[in-house]
């Protein structure tokens, strides 16, 4: 599992690669919210190379969005795939969170 | 090649990665690939996370897998002799519920019932028996979910 970040004036952009699994979440979460740490602007997840993710995963991302939440920032979604579209959809998080195809559709949201 | 092979280990987080691996290589030396391959890693990982997190409580003890490909169908037991518990019986949360008011947690077991194609629980020799079922499908691919 990998995070990188990429800048970009709208938004953190953090492209996350690889497993999400229950071994691989809490580094996950830790790398994230170090991203996010002192930024004040709102959270893209590039998903494009993310191949697996479990309920440990999805309990992450609620951690990562409850954390943000007070400081008025958001987390979205782009480049979901395979296991990944289907986990989202059958958890419901397709519709608590914002879910584009690209980047470019992401970014021009916020 | 073997129609059964099984795997105990300690219950442990350590080790859900050899659990995983060893029915991955059985399901996929057994035609299977891609998407369900995929969903029978994601089943099996919240079978184990739930036995390694609640079987024992505070205690050592350990887990198995029994792997079982016949007529098409793969089942996959996954085993513990922890206190006895029917993850099938606990309340699914409201998915589509707002977040704050949903509980963090109890994802794993609405991700099993929808991602396979049977699932069964029975209290066996003071075993917990937790039985995952996946049919090969032959042709195209398909999501087992409707695209949103």
């Amino acid at each position: 599992m990998e995070v990188i970040k990429t800048n970009d004036t709208r938004a953190v952009v953090a492209a996350v690669k690889g497993r999400v699994d229950t071994v691989t979440a809490p580094e996950f979460e830790k790398k994230i919210s170090e991203i996010m740490d002192g930024e004040n602007m709102p959270l893209v997840l590039d998903c494009c190379g993310l191949e697996y993710i479990s309920s440990a995963g999805l309990r992450s991302i609620l951690v990562i969005s409850k954390a943000l939440k007070p400081k008025g920032l958001a987390v979205c979604f782009f480049g979901l795939r395979g296991n990944v579209k289907d986990v989202f959809s059958i958890s419901g998080f397709g519709s608590i969170f914002k879910i584009f195809e690209t980047a470019e559709d992401a970014l021009k949201s916020i | 090649m073997k129609k059964v092979s099984s795997i105990e280990l300690p219950a442990r987080l350590d080790q859900l990665h050899p659990f995983m691996d060893f029915a991955v290589l059985f399901a996929s030396e057994r035609g299977f690939a891609g998407r369900i391959l995929q969903n029978i890693e994601l089943c099996l990982e919240e079978a184990l996370v739930n036995i390694f997190s609640y079987a024992y409580e505070n205690t050592a003890g350990r887990a198995g897998i029994e792997c079982l490909f016949e007529d098409g169908v793969l089942t996959i037991k996954v085993t513990d002799s922890g206190v006895p518990f029917d993850p099938l019986a606990v309340h699914s949360p409201d998915v589509h519920a707002n977040m704050a008011a949903n509980r963090i947690g109890g994802y794993g077991i609405v991700l099993i019932k929808k991602l396979t194609d049977d699932v069964r629980y029975t209290r066996e020799n003071d075993k917990n028996i937790l039985a995952l079922v996946f049919v090969k499908h032959d042709g195209p691919e398909k999501s087992p979910v409707s695209s949103s």
